[in-house]
C-alpha cells in the first residue's frame, strides 16, 4: 500500500497519544488506589458501590446506636444492682425488728435508718443519666419520675412518668429497648395488700389507703365510706352494708381514718351523701410498703410480727421485680452485643466486597502500567527512526 | 529540435513546478496531491514518416477518489458527535460520582443525624445537628442542580452557535460552487480548480463535523447538500438556513426550524444522527434533561415522604410537626399556540405519589371535550378525564395531580399544556425548620394501663396513621372494660380494620392482640382483663424522651418509597448513576470505535491523496535530470548551430 508522508507521522502521534491515554488513566488507578474513577469507568459496579457504601454507614450508625443503647442499658443495670443492695439493708432490717428482743431504743434506731434507707430508693428512683434526663420516667424523661406527696395525714410518692421506653435500632431490623418504666419496678409490685382509693366528693379527696395491721384486714372486700353528714361518717362493706363497720364516726380534715386494718385519710369539706372507696388492688408500690414499715415498727408484737411478715413478703417482690427486669436487661445487654458483632462482621465482609469493586489491584495494575509504558518506547523509537530517513537525506 | 527540446523543457519546468506544490503542501488538510499528466505533441509528418515533436502538458491530475472521501466526511460526522456527547455526558458524570461533592455521603449524614436525634430526642445539639446537615443535603441538591441547569444553558447557546456555523459553512461552500460556475475547466484554471476543490472538501469536512450530511454531484458546481430526512440545504448555489428558536410549548428548549421552499417548523428529531449538533440535542434530550428530572425526583420523593412521616410526629413544643423540607409543585407551561383562556395558572399542580413519579415530562390536551395526558416515554392516561365546565377537572397520572379550575376560564380544544413534574425538584428543595425544638421526634400519643387494673391488660405504645385532625389525635380516649371480656370506648373505634368503626359506648368484644383504630392513631391490645380494667390513650404531652417519630424517620432511608415502593433514595439514586454512567460509557465506547473507523477511513483516503516525500524526491529527481538532458539538447542545438555556421563561413 502506498503511505503518505503525512499518515506515517498521524500513526506515530495516534499511537503515542493512545499510550500516554492509557498510562494516565493506569496512573490515576495506581494514585488514588480506585479502580473505578467515574461511573463511565463500570456503571454497574459504580451504583452497586454507592448502595455498599450506605449500607457501611448504615452499619456504622447502628453500631453507634448500639454502644449508647449498652451505656443506657449498663447505666439502669447499676442504678438496679444499688437498689439490690438497699433491699438486703432493708430485709435485714425487718428481720432484725421482728425479733421479740428489741427495745424501743433499738427500734428508734431501725426506723430513722428506715427513713434514710427510704431516701435512698427515692434517689436511686429518680436516677438522671449523663444528660440530666430521669431514667425511669418514661418518655416524660424532663421531669422528676417520683415526687413525694402528702395527702392528709398519710405520705405518698407519686410517679410522674408514663409507660413509654425509649428504643433504638441497632440494625436495619431490629430495635432495642434501652430503659424500663419506673411503673413497672416500683410501682407495679405484686402484694396481697394493694389498696385502691377513689373518691365520689366535690370537697373532699381521699389518700392512698394502707394495711397497717395484717391481723385485722381481710383480702378482698371493697369497703366505703360514706358521710353521713358534714362532719360524720359511716364505714360499710359494700357486699354486706347492714351493719356498717363504723357508724357516725366524727370527721375531722387530713385524720387518720382507721377500719379493718386499714389507714387512709380524707382532706377537704366532703359533704353529706359523698362517698369515697377503698377496693382490692393488684399493687403495692415500695414506697407505701417502706412507709407501713415504719408504722409496724410503732406496733406491739406479735401485730408487729405479722405485720412484717406481710412487709417482707411485699420486699421480696420487689425483689423479684428488680431481678426479672436485671435479666431483661441482661438479655438485651447480650443481643446488644451480639448485634454490634454481627454489624461489625457484615462491616468488614461489604468492605471486602468494595473493596474487589472500587479498589486497584496494585500488582495488575502495575505490571500493566510497566508493559503500557515500554509499548510507548517502542512507539517513540520506531517513530524517531522511521522519521529520519528521508530520500531528500541522500540528495547532496 | 529546439521546439522539442523546449517542449520537454517547459514540460518539465511545470512537472518540478507541480512537485514543489505537493511537497509545500505536504502537511496541509485535505490536500490531494497533484501530478502532471506529459503526453507527446502531434507529430509532423514529413515524407510519409511521422516525426515526433516533444512533450506536453495534458493536465495536472488531483489524485483524489470520491468515494474515500465521503467515507471520510461520513465517520467524521459520526465521530465529532460521539467525541462531544462524550465529553458532555462525563460533565454529569464527575459531578454524580464525586465521592465529596455527590448526594450519596451528604444523603448518608443526614439519616445519621437523624438517628443521633432518635438516640437522644431531647438533646439540642442532636436536633441543631439535623437541621444544619438537611440544610447542607438541600443545598448538595441546589448545587448539582445548578450545575445541571448550567449545563443545560450552555447546550442551549452551543446549539444556537452550531446552527450559525452550519449556516456559514453552507454559505461558503455557496460561494465556492459560484466561483466554479466563473471558471471553465481548462488549461491554466485546472490547477486552480483542483486547489478550489480541496478548500471545498474541507469546508464539507467542516461542515460534517457540525451536522450529518449527504453530499450529491461531488465534483461538479452543482453539488447540493442534505441533511435530516433529506431537506435541503445547498443546491448548486442555493442556499437555506436554518434557525434555533425556542420550542413553543417549552421556551426553555430550542428546535430547529428549516427554512426551505416549505418551512419545516422542528426538525430537531430528525438531526440527531451525527455531527455537533447531533451530540447536543441528544444530549440534552435523552441524558440531561431526564438526569435532571431524576435528581428532582430524587429530591421530591425525600422531601415529601420525609414530611408526610414529620407531620405524623410531635415536636417539644407539644405539637404535630410541620413541613421539614419545602420543594416546587410540578412546572406548567402553556403552548404558545392555545386559544383558550385557561392558562398553567389555572391549573394547580401538585405530587400525589411519589412512588409512582417518573423521570419524563408530560403534555396534557384538550379535544374540547376530554383531557389527555401522556408521558414522553410513550405512556399514556388510560382513559381521558371528561371536562368539568364550570368546574374542577382532576387529572391524576403517575404520580402527578392537576386541577384544572374552568370556574373563570375555559379551555378549547386544541389546548396543550407541557408539565415538568420533577424538573425543579431538586433545585427548590429546602428546609423549612429552623428551631430545633419543631423537629418532631416524639409521637403525639402515648398510652397506658391504669395501675388500677385487676386484670393483666396491656397496650402497645401505638402509632399514628393519620394526622390530618390534630383536634381528634389530642383527644384522650379511655377503654374500659364493662365486663371480663367486653370493652367500651369513649371514640368511635375500627377494630382489626373492619369498618364501620363501632360507635363510641357501644360494647366491643375483646380478643387477645386485637388491632383497634380510632382518631388517626392505632394501637394493639392484650392480656387477661378484669371488669374495671381502663386502657388510656392520650396526648403525649411532656414526651421529650419519646424517639419514636425519629426512629421513623430514620428508617425512611432503607424504605422502598420510590419506583412503586421498591426502591429507597440511595437506590434510586444509585441507579441515576449508573444510567448516566452507562450513557457515558457507551458514548465512549462508540466514540472509540468512530475514531478507529475514522483513522482507517482518513488513511485510505491519504494512502491515496497524500503527498509522500520520498515519492516527491524521486520525482524531483527524475524531471531534474530530464530537465537538465533537455536542456542539454538546447545547448547541444547550438554547438551543431555553430557548427553549422562555422562551417560555412
Amino acid at each position: 500500500m502506498r503511505i503518505s508522508s503525512i499518515q506515517l507521522h498521524q500513526q506515530g502521534i495516534e499511537s503515542f497519544t493512545t499510550q500516554q491515554d492509557k498510562l494516565a488513566v493506569l496512573q490515576k488507578q495506581i494514585s488514588s488506589g480506585m479502580r473505578i474513577t467515574r461511573p463511565s469507568d463500570d456503571p454497574v459496579a459504580s451504583s452497586r458501590i454507592l448502595e455498599l457504601e450506605q449500607t457501611v454507614s448504615l452499619l456504622e450508625q447502628y453500631n453507634s446506636n448500639a454502644s449508647l443503647a449498652e451505656n443506657r442499658l449498663r447505666l439502669e443495670e447499676t442504678t438496679l444492682s444499688a437498689l439490690e443492695n438497699s433491699y438486703y439493708r432493708i430485709k435485714e432490717l425487718s428481720i432484725q425488728a421482728n425479733s421479740s428482743v428489741n427495745d424501743s431504743v433499738s427500734l428508734n434506731a431501725i426506723k430513722s435508718e428506715i427513713n434514710e434507707r427510704f431516701d435512698e430508693l427515692f434517689s436511686l428512683a429518680n436516677t438522671q443519666d449523663s444528660s440530666g434526663e430521669y431514667l425511669f420516667a418514661g418518655m416524660q424523661n424532663q421531669n422528676e419520675s417520683f415526687t413525694k406527696n402528702t395527702t392528709g395525714s398519710i405520705s405518698h410518692v407519686v410517679f410522674n412518668g408514663d409507660q413509654g421506653q425509649r428504643s433504638f435500632q441497632i440494625s436495619q431490623t431490629r430495635q432495642i429497648r434501652a430503659d424500663d418504666s419506673g411503673s413497672e419496678i416500683f410501682m407495679e409490685i405484686p402484694s396481697g395488700h394493694g389498696l385502691i382509693t377513689d373518691a365520689n366528693s366535690a370537697g373532699g379527696s381521699i389518700s392512698p389507703a394502707l394495711v397497717i395491721e395484717t391481723t385485722a384486714f381481710t383480702a378482698g372486700i371493697n369497703y366505703e365510706i360514706r358521710f353521713t353528714g358534714a362532719n360524720t361518717y359511716d364505714v360499710v362493706d359494700l357486699a354486706a352494708p347492714v351493719p356498717a363497720i363504723v357508724s357516725g364516726a366524727a370527721y375531722t380534715d387530713s385524720a387518720n381514718i382507721e377500719f379493718a386494718g386499714i389507714r387512709a385519710s380524707i382532706t377537704g369539706t366532703p359533704a353529706m351523701g359523698d362517698t369515697f372507696t377503698v377496693s382490692p388492688g393488684q399493687y403495692r408500690d415500695i414506697f407505701q410498703t417502706m412507709e407501713v414499715f415504719k408504722v409496724a415498727l410503732s406496733n406491739t408484737s406479735p401485730t408487729r410480727s405479722d405485720n412484717l411478715d406481710s412487709i417482707q413478703a411485699d420486699m421480696d417482690a420487689f425483689f423479684q421485680n428488680i431481678l426479672n427486669t436485671r435479666t431483661s436487661i441482661g438479655g438485651r445487654l447480650n443481643a446488644v452485643t451480639t448485634q454490634m458483632d454481627d454489624n461489625s462482621a457484615f462491616i468488614l465482609t461489604t468492605q471486602k466486597t468494595l473493596g474487589t469493586l472500587r479498589d486497584t489491584d496494585l500488582a495488575e495494575a502495575i505490571s500493566q502500567l510497566t508493559l503500557e509504558q515500554t509499548t510507548l518506547d517502542a512507539a517513540l523509537s520506531s517513530f524517531a527512526k522511521i522519521s529520519s530517513s528521508s530520500l531528500f537525506n541522500f540528495l547532496r | 529540435m529546439l521546439n522539442t527540446a523546449v517542449s520537454g523543457l517547459l514540460s518539465f519546468q511545470r512537472a518540478l513546478g507541480t512537485t514543489s506544490h505537493n511537497i509545500a503542501n505536504v502537511s496541509t488538510e485535505g490536500y490531494s496531491r497533484q501530478r502532471v499528466d506529459i503526453t507527446t505533441q502531434a507529430p509532423s509528418q514529413i515524407g510519409g514518416f511521422n516525426f515526433g515533436n516533444g512533450a506536453q502538458i495534458n493536465s495536472v491530475a488531483r489524485i483524489y477518489d470520491q468515494f474515500l472521501t465521503a467515507e471520510v466526511r461520513g465517520t467524521t460526522s459520526t465521530h465529532s458527535k460521539m467525541d462531544l456527547l462524550t465529553e458532555l455526558s462525563s460533565h454529569i458524570d464527575d459531578v454524580l460520582a464525586d465521592p465529596v461533592g455527590g448526594i450519596s455521603p451528604i444523603l448518608h449524614d443526614f439519616f445519621a443525624a437523624v438517628q443521633d436525634v432518635s438516640d437522644d430526642p431531647s438533646s439540642s445539639t442532636a436536633r441543631y445537628n439535623m437541621i444544619n446537615v438537611g440544610n447542607t443535603l438541600a443545598s448538595r441538591f441546589q448545587s448539582i442542580d445548578s450545575r445541571f441547569q448550567q449545563l443545560q444553558e450552555n447546550t442551549s447557546k452551543d446549539i444556537r452557535n452550531v446552527v450559525d456555523e452550519v449556516n456559514n459553512l453552507v454559505e461558503s461552500i455557496r460561494k465556492l460552487n459560484l466561483d466554479f460556475n466563473k471558471i471553465s475547466p481548462s488549461g491554466e484554471s485546472s490547477q486552480q480548480s483542483s486547489d478550489l476543490l480541496d478548500s471545498r472538501d474541507k469546508l464539507l469536512q467542516q461542515l460534517a463535523e457540525k451536522i450529518d450530511i449527504t453530499v450529491i454531484n461531488e465534483s461538479s458546481s452543482n453539488m447540493s447538500i442534505f441533511i435530516g430526512n433529506g431537506q435541503t440545504v445547498l443546491n448548486g448555489t442555493e442556499a437555506f438556513t436554518l434557525d434555533a428558536i425556542p420550542n413553543t410549548g417549552d421556551p426553555s428548549q430550542d428546535i430547529i426550524v428549516y427554512n426551505g421552499f416549505t418551512q419545516i417548523t422542528d426538525l430537531s428529531s430528525a438531526l440527531h444522527g451525527g455531527g455537533e449538533l447531533g451530540a447536543l440535542l441528544e444530549f440534552r434530550d435523552s441524558v440531561l434533561v431526564e438526569t435532571r428530572n431524576d435528581l428532582g425526583r430524587v429530591a421530591i420523593a425525600l422531601a415529601d415522604s420525609f414530611n408526610d412521616q414529620h407531620s405524623e410526629g410531635m415536636d417539644l413544643n407539644n405539637d404535630l410537626g410541620t413541613n421539614f423540607f419545602s420543594f416546587a409543585d410540578p412546572q406548567i407551561l402553556d403552548f404558545t399556540g392555545n386559544s383558550g383562556t385557561i392558562t398553567g395558572s389555572d391549573i394547580n399542580s401538585s405530587i400525589s405519589d411519589v412512588g409512582a413519579l417518573t423521570r419524563y415530562d408530560y403534555t396534557l390536551e384538550f379535544d374540547g371535550a376530554f383531557w389527555y395526558m401522556s408521558s414522553d416515554s410513550g405512556t399514556s392516561l388510560a382513559a381521558p378525564v371528561a371536562n368539568v365546565p364550570g368546574g374542577t377537572t382532576n387529572v391524576t397520572f403517575e404520580g402527578v395531580t392537576l386541577l384544572i379550575d374552568g370556574s373563570v376560564n375555559t379551555a378549547v380544544a386544541g389546548d396543550k399544556f407541557r408539565i415538568k413534574p420533577t424538573i425543579n425538584g431538586a433545585g427548590s428543595i429546602d428546609v423549612l425548620i429552623s428551631d430545633p425544638l419543631l423537629i418532631a421526634a416524639a409521637s403525639p400519643i402515648r398510652t397506658s394501663s391504669s395501675l388500677n387494673n385487676l386484670g393483666t391488660t396491656a397496650i402497645t405504645a401505638g402509632s399514628v396513621i393519620d394526622s390530618s385532625n390534630p383536634v381528634a389525635l389530642s383527644t384522650p380516649v379511655q377503654l374500659t372494660f364493662t365486663t371480663a371480656t367486653t370493652f367500651i370506648s369513649d371514640s368511635d373505634v375500627i377494630v382489626n380494620g373492619n369498618l364501620p368503626a363501632i360507635v363510641a359506648g357501644n360494647p366491643i368484644a375483646f380478643t387477645n392482640g386485637m388491632t383497634i383504630e380510632s382518631n388517626g392513631w392505632t394501637a394493639d391490645i392484650s392480656g387477661i382483663p378484669q371488669t374495671g380494667d381502663t386502657l388510656n390513650i392520650e396526648p403525649n404531652i411532656g414526651g421529650q424522651g419519646d424517639n419514636r417519630n425519629a426512629l421513623d424517620l430514620a428508617n425512611l432511608q432503607i424504605s422502598g418509597i420510590l419506583d412503586g415502593s421498591s426502591s429507597n433514595y440511595q437506590e434510586a439514586y444509585s441507579a441515576m448513576v449508573g444510567r448516566v454512567g452507562s450513557q457515558t460509557a457507551s458514548a465512549n465506547l462508540q466514540r472509540d470505535a468512530a475514531e478507529s473507523i475514522l483513522i482507517q477511513a482518513r488513511d485510505r483516503r491519504n494512502s491515496v491523496s497524500a503527498v509522500n516525500l520520498d515519492e516527491e524526491a524521486a520525482d524531483l529527481i527524475r524531471y531534474q535530470q530530464a530537465y537538465e538532458a533537455a536542456s542539454r539538447i538546447i545547448s547541444t542545438v547550438q554547438t551543431l548551430f555553430d557548427t553549422l555556421i562555422a562551417a560555412t563561413r
